[in-house]
């Protein structure tokens, strides 16, 4: 057997194996769920057929797109800020023992509080605009990547740092040949988290008080019982979440491929 | 008349644990000459990091006084007198065998990365140590990819690579297996005489510590004092053979005596 062939073969093994049973179970929970609606004359408000949705969908493609839009470059932001600001705390904690015991511990119970709930104050605060969604999703995902930054930044080796004080390394170098490549792999496992909580920010964000975004369409269909348009708006935000989710394990695949990193994502 | 490197006086360390204090090493004093090959022997836990630590100027709060050619340790460490070889090899896992042995060089040449021609002769003299430890077409290999001999030849090509003239190793081949051990013995050997450095070595096996040393210095423990410092006398080169040399077992049976194995 010719190289080309294998390559063929090893291909239709993997699509078959891996591509063929998730696909499969898909159509058919569809086919089921289409059935059940149409012999069981299912009320469309109440939960209307597969056909109906993809309808819905396509029809309302243009403006399901721009709210979709509008609820990624809102999370997209907020997320953004939360790195830079968590990545900063992470450096300051790591290098003061004072900031770290005064303010660690409130990072670590805040991690565990449902942060939704300051939603409505912040519609009080900023009002109906973008920056209070803005910042809401920059809230939701500064936690996970501050405590996961954080004990990246500090669980280095031992030995590593005496290697460093050795070679009579600075402070700053130490952070950046050791410190920072450590904590890589911490990293990216909260970037993870904290992408799709940035997209959850958002839509929380204009469900307590916008003029657009999907938050907003989710809200306003539930009103007016425009199930297949409700559904139609899950299924773009959950498109949304996902892309962006795997725009960060693409990034992270980059980054270990050039650093070498074996297995990386380290839960904390 | 032999130069003098390393002076240690009445050396004394202590730190506090649970409110009382604990005394690591006792009143220690020796001198190594330049070129020399002495080994620490001693029961774990005893003190020998603690007191390679010191030499090195990584630690600093002792009593006693430390002179390393003229100098305190931690000057003679930011001069890069030192070379640390530690018992975990300490490669960085995101770096490749080349670029962990360019760490020394990046970390001199101060905060930021190399400029190019000091890049070109950094990576010239890497390679070039990278050959003497025989890791030569490893270059790109990253830390995972390597055998534990290897990752102990890595981490002393790095502390080669800038030519320190004390070597300091804390076991550095106390993870290997008997078989490899015993062959980075006979190269640490060789390497020794091309180099011409003078190496302070941490051991507890005895067997290593008579082929390598010109003198061993066998440690009490807690606290840690000086038992005894032999002097091998074991004519160079020496090769394996040496192991059923009569000198070799009456060395080997006065340390075990004195260590209390007997």
């Amino acid at each position: 057997m010719s190289r080309k062939s294998v390559y063929i073969k090893i291909r239709k093994i993997l699509f078959l194996r891996i591509l063929f049973p998730p696909v499969l179970t898909l159509v058919g929970v569809l086919v089921i769920w289409e059935t059940i609606c149409h012999s069981f004359n299912v009320p469309e408000y109440l939960f209307p057929a597969p056909t109906i949705i993809y309808y819905t969908f396509f029809h309302n493609i243009n403006s399901l797109l721009t709210d979709t839009a509008v609820t990624l470059y809102e999370a997209l932001v907020g997320f953004i800020i939360a790195n830079i600001v968590s990545i900063i705390t992470a450096v300051g904690f790591c290098h003061s023992k004072i900031l770290e015991r005064s303010l660690y511990p409130y990072a670590i119970a805040i991690k565990s509080i449902p942060v939704i709930a300051i939603a409505p104050l912040l519609v009080l605060w900023f009002g109906y605009g973008i920056f209070g969604k803005i910042l809401m999703s920059a809230i939701i995902s500064f936690f996970p990547l501050v405590v996961n930054a954080t004990v990246g930044l500090k669980s280095v080796d031992p030995d590593a740092i005496d290697l460093m004080r050795s070679l009579s390394a600075s402070k700053r170098q130490i952070l950046f040949k050791l410190r920072f490549p450590n904590a890589l792999p911490y990293i990216f496992s909260a970037l993870k988290i904290s992408s799709t909580l940035s997209v959850v920010g958002a839509i929380v964000g204009e469900m307590t008080g916008a003029q657009k975004g999907i938050g907003f369409v989710i809200l306003t269909s539930t009103y007016n019982i425009d199930t297949p348009l409700l559904f139609s708006a899950i299924i773009a935000a959950s498109i949304g979440g996902i892309l962006f989710f795997g725009l960060i394990v693409i990034i992270e695949q980059y980054v270990n491929n050039k650093y070498g990193f074996k297995n990386s994502s380290k839960e904390v | 008349m032999k130069e003098s490197f390393i002076q240690i006086e009445r050396l004394h360390y202590s730190y506090a644990q649970n409110e009382t204090y604990l005394n690591v090493l006792d009143n220690i004093t020796f001198n190594v000459y330049k070129g020399e090959f002495i080994s620490i022997l001693g029961p774990s836990g005893c003190g020998k990091t603690t007191l390679l630590k010191i030499i090195g100027g990584l630690l600093e709060d002792y009593q006693g006084k430390v002179t390393i050619k003229e100098d305190t340790p931690e000057k003679a460490r930011i001069n890069r007198e030192f070379g640390f070889v530690f018992q975990n090899p300490v490669l960085f896992g995101w770096r490749n065998v080349l670029s962990n042995i360019l760490l020394p060089s990046e970390i001199a040449s101060g905060s930021g990365n190399l400029e190019k021609k000091s890049r070109i002769a950094s990576k010239k003299n890497a390679k070039q140590f990278i050959d003497l430890v025989g890791l030569k077409g490893f270059e790109k290999s990253y830390p995972h990819q390597l055998s534990g001999g290897m990752k102990s030849r890595a981490a002393i090509a790095r502390a080669l690579s800038y030519k320190p003239n004390i070597l300091l190793m804390d076991e550095p081949f106390g993870n290997l297996d008997e078989f490899t051990r015993v062959r980075m013995n006979m190269e640490l050997m060789k390497l020794w005489e091309k180099t011409n450095s003078t190496i302070l070595f941490i051991t507890h096996s005895i067997s290593e510590a008579i082929l390598l040393s010109d003198r061993i210095i066998v440690l009490d423990n807690r606290p840690c004092k000086i038992k005894e410092i032999i002097e091998i006398g074991i004519v160079r080169p020496r090769n394996l053979a040496i192991q059923e040399n009569e000198k070799f077992l009456s060395h080997s049976r006065k340390i075990k005596e004195l260590i209390g194995l007997t």
